[in-house]
């Protein structure tokens, strides 16, 4: 029965109105997404090329990531030049979309957005009406009429809609990853192809959750339309306020300098160390030494109190899943919080290795140069505690809005 | 009967589910924002204010001409409607070791955010099943039964329908205005209240636009079911879709050189090239004096700093000698960073260009898009968006000529005082011309923001025309 019911729910859907609609709009936006973010990609990888340093050049610079293409994240930020200087200054280069300011007021178009925003929508539209579209129709009470139980009448509701809906988003995220891994200008690694699968995964729970979540709805009401409604406003709530009001929270919580008075500091650092050798109040091989100090104890303090905002900000934002879904995504990806927090220490550390070379009797320094290699995480420390966690966040929504279904339909007032 | 009709419209918006969710979210969701936001607003003039002094403390102490240009950067301080709207924060341009990662994944949550997504998703809802909707129910056929024009009762559904969409947002509005006025960390004046009247008409016809789409939807179908489906997928397109692809576009056709490697090349130029020119000039009119003046040169380049100074104070022979080569010496300096300079500024200039082409196509790729007229609109009327930071670019930029005169008249007085001065000495600034950010006049904003609201009522005028051409010609029975 189980099986009929599933067969006669992907039938009906695939004849459906919706069905078509929201189909042609997944695959237009998954292949605009992949199609956009492959050239954009390009685009960074030829600046990555351009920029490499040379020889006695002590710059950390890291190539974007594949995956990029998928979760751009912070890559933008991961990929620009930083620069030691005297005195163990890092001088970080702009990003290239900083000179066009369009890129800050609009969000990526990648295919993290196109499922954390567009996908959950459509899932829920897909969803809203699974029992009070019945219901309005007159058909629940004939099909219940007929000894069929509730459970399994709601087991292939759901399974029938969700393969439905899914079913061709699938095949057409598939066939552009292919694409992507069949190019000769993108190399995945072994655990960039693990991650894919993972990103597969864990997207498809989300879109079960938002899935299940319009149909929790349906049983709550007795007209498509008012679940329409609640369904439009609770994926309002889930994707773009819960995460965001949790981030302008953290932001209140655990305060910080600004940017520019941090940049300020800086400056004034090193022009009172250069002017106190001037002034002879300063030797010349402690000046340097001096100014890296300063900085250290200027940047400890602000690093403390920095992760701790992110720390804050992740917790509170993860009651929703797309927050969920954003850090998992881009941690799969090597683009986000984590890698950021990793190159962030291997470019201090680098800082430490060009600033601590050799010097002679006078001061100056005879070391080489170092080079500065740097491998983004590996998929064994991708999939750490935090990813696992947010995972398990997306399953238990999942349940909860699963059971939630089954307990509303159970008491369901189908006349 | 219009006037009956658009009551009724009025009535039946009001009672309606969509509407008591939409008005509870909107209201709930804008005060809370903007509760927040005047808070991150008090941060904002706080740090502005430590920067102000750090600069000041510092100055007293360490000024010295050779280096003096990062340590008197014109501050930016917040923008008087930060507490409403986001905009484009300085610190998001600014390139640091240690900017924050997470505005980069969860946008910011504003005014501008509520118009543009919770309430115009609000208007769709609202709209969506005004024809259809009523043609399923029946009461269309009966209203134009009774000789109803249908152009009185498309534009009865308009004019209730969006008076029903304004009640919560102009609520909304007065509720954080009110809130940041009493506030005592904001300072708004008569011009800020004027603003925001101006950017609630503004928010109006971007909110009416989206009334219009749905009720130009729903008049060309025959189920709510149908419609709601087409104004969600063109919503999607145009709020969500259009306007984030405009910068990618644009970027495919209108390449530019690499940001990073125009950085180097500037800070080369600057940087050691510019000091080598300086050197080779020096080491040249060290030798010329050398060889022309040998026992000036022998004198000069034995003598300390105090030594040096009494000799000039003594011998006016060797004072004139000292003085023509210090002049001599400066104006190789002031070749080099000329010379260098240029370069270095054709090749800013070249990037600027290219930059500009880039962001004027991506600008009106996304203006097909009334999500981005209103964004444009709203942040360049409030000074937090494109406009104000070039504005502000203008003014630091006024303000580094101001100061360079005023520095070398400074420099001037304190050779007269003391031939030896360099400029790697203290020098005193605290008389020195302070920069103070003056916000863009109300009149330059509303000449920027007017082609957005004029694209704005465009959309409202074809959607207008469009849903009458349609209801017209739609089949009520």
């Amino acid at each position: 029965m189980l099986k009929t019911l599933i067969l006669k729910e992907i039938k009906s859907n695939l004849t459906s109105f919706k069905f078509p609609v929201i189909s042609l709009l997944s695959i237009l936006l998954i292949t605009t997404s992949f199609f956009i973010m492959t050239r954009d990609y390009h685009t960074r990888v030829e600046n990555y090329q351009i920029l490499q340093p040379g020889e006695d050049d002590p710059t950390a610079l890291i190539p974007p990531a594949p995956l990029s293409i998928l979760a751009k994240g912070l890559d933008e930020n991961l990929c620009r030049s930083h620069e030691i200087r005297f005195g163990g200054q890092i001088r970080v280069g702009s990003k290239q979309q900083a000179v066009n300011n369009v890129f800050r007021f609009f969000t990526t178009p990648d295919l993290l957005f196109v499922l954390k925003v567009i996908m959950a929508l459509a899932a829920m539209l897909f969803a809203f009406d699974a029992v009070s579209g019945e219901k309005e129709t007159g058909t629940l009470k004939l099909t219940l009429a007929n000894g069929l139980s509730r459970p399994a009448w709601v087991a292939g509701k759901w399974l029938g809609g969700f393969i439905s809906f899914i079913t061709p988003l699938l095949i057409t995220m598939i066939l552009g990853l292919t694409l992507l891994q069949l190019s000769p200008q993108i190399t995945f690694s072994t655990d960039d192809t693990a991650a894919l699968s993972l990103i597969l995964f864990t997207s498809t729970i989300y879109l079960a959750v938002f899935y299940t979540m319009g149909f929790f709805i349906s049983t709550l009401t007795h007209k498509s339309a008012s679940a329409l409604v609640i369904s439009l406003f609770t994926w309002t709530a889930m994707v773009f306020i819960l995460p965001n009001l949790g981030n302008i929270l953290a932001r209140q919580m655990v305060t910080l300098p600004s940017v520019s008075q941090l940049e300020q500091q800086r400056d004034q650092i090193w022009i009172k160390q250069v002017f106190e050798r001037i002034q002879g109040n300063v030797k010349t091989g402690d000046f340097e030494s001096n100014i890296n100090r300063d900085n250290e104890k200027m940047m400890a303090d602000y690093r403390m109190r920095f992760n701790q905002r992110v720390r804050l900000s992740k917790n509170m934002t993860r009651l929703s899943p797309a927050s969920a879904l954003t850090f998992t995504l881009t941690d799969l990806a090597g683009t986000g919080l984590l890698e950021e927090s990793r190159l962030k220490s291997a470019v201090l550390d680098y800082k430490d290795r060009v600033f601590g070379r050799e010097t002679d009797s006078d001061g100056n320094v005879v070391g080489e140069i170092p080079r500065f290699t740097y491998n983004r995480y590996g998929l064994a420390d991708r999939l750490n505690s935090e990813t696992w966690a947010n995972i398990g966040i997306l399953l238990l929504f999942c349940l909860l809005f699963i059971v939630s279904s089954f307990v509303g339909f159970l008491r369901y007032d189908v006349r | 009967m219009f006037k009956v009709l658009t009551f009724k419209e009025i009535q039946e918006q009001l009672t309606s589910l969509r509407f008591v969710i939409g008005f509870v979210l909107s209201i709930s969701v804008t005060l809370t924002a903007t509760v927040i936001l005047t808070q991150d607003h008090q941060h904002q003039m706080a740090d502005y204010r430590q920067r102000i002094s750090m600069q000041d403390d510092f100055l007293d102490n360490y000024a010295h001409s050779n280096r003096i240009s990062p340590a008197v950067l014109p501050q930016q301080p917040p923008g008087r409607f930060s507490p409403l709207i986001i905009g484009l924060s300085s610190d998001d341009q600014q390139g640091s070791f240690d900017d924050n990662p997470l505005p980069t994944l969860f946008p910011p949550l504003d005014i501008v955010f509520i118009v543009t997504i919770v309430l115009s998703l609000m208007a769709l809802l609202l709209s969506y099943d005004a024809i259809c909707g009523e043609r399923q129910r029946g009461t269309l056929k009966l209203q134009l039964a009774n000789s109803v024009k249908r152009a009185t009762i498309i534009l009865s559904k308009w004019v209730g329908g969006t008076i029903t969409l304004f009640i919560p947002f102009l609520l909304a509005l007065m509720m954080s205005t009110l809130y940041v006025v009493i506030h005592p960390a904001v300072a708004w004046h008569a011009d800020a209240l004027f603003t925001l009247l101006l950017l609630a008409a503004g928010a109006m016809t971007f909110l009416s636009a989206f009334y219009l789409l749905g009720l130009w939807i729903s008049s060309k179908t025959q189920t709510p079911s149908v419609s709601i489906l087409i104004c969600l997928f063109i919503w999607v397109l145009w709020t969500l879709t259009l306007p984030n692809l405009s910068p990618y576009m644009a970027a495919q056709f209108y390449e530019i050189p690499s940001v990073n490697r125009v950085e180097k090349e500037v800070s080369q130029l600057m940087g050691i090239e510019r000091d080598q020119l300086g050197r080779k000039g020096s080491a040249e009119l060290s030798a010329q004096y050398q060889s022309e003046h040998p026992e000036f040169w022998d004198t000069f380049s034995q003598l300390k700093r105090d030594a040096l100074k009494q000799r000039v104070a003594a011998d006016a022979e060797f004072a004139t000698l000292f003085q023509a080569y210090q002049d001599a010496r400066r104006q190789i300096w002031r070749e080099a960073n000329r010379v260098q300079g240029e370069k270095a500024q054709k090749l800013r200039d070249d990037l600027n260009a290219k930059a500009g082409r880039q962001t004027w196509t991506a600008k009106h790729i996304a203006c097909l898009s009334p999500y981005a007229c209103f964004v444009y609109l709203a942040t360049d009327l409030t000074g937090t968006g494109m406009n104000q930071e070039r504005h502000f670019g203008l003014q630091a930029r006024h303000y580094f000529q101001t100061f360079r005169s005023y520095l070398s008249q400074k420099e001037d007085a304190a050779r007269q005082a003391d031939p030896t001065y360099n400029s790697n000495q203290f020098i005193d600034v605290s008389d020195r011309p302070r920069f103070h950010f003056q916000e863009e006049a109300l009149q330059d904003r509303v000449n920027t923001a007017l082609p957005y609201w004029a694209l704005l009522l465009l959309f409202n005028a074809l959607l207008m025309g469009m849903t009458f051409i349609d209801f017209l010609k739609y089949d009520v029975r």
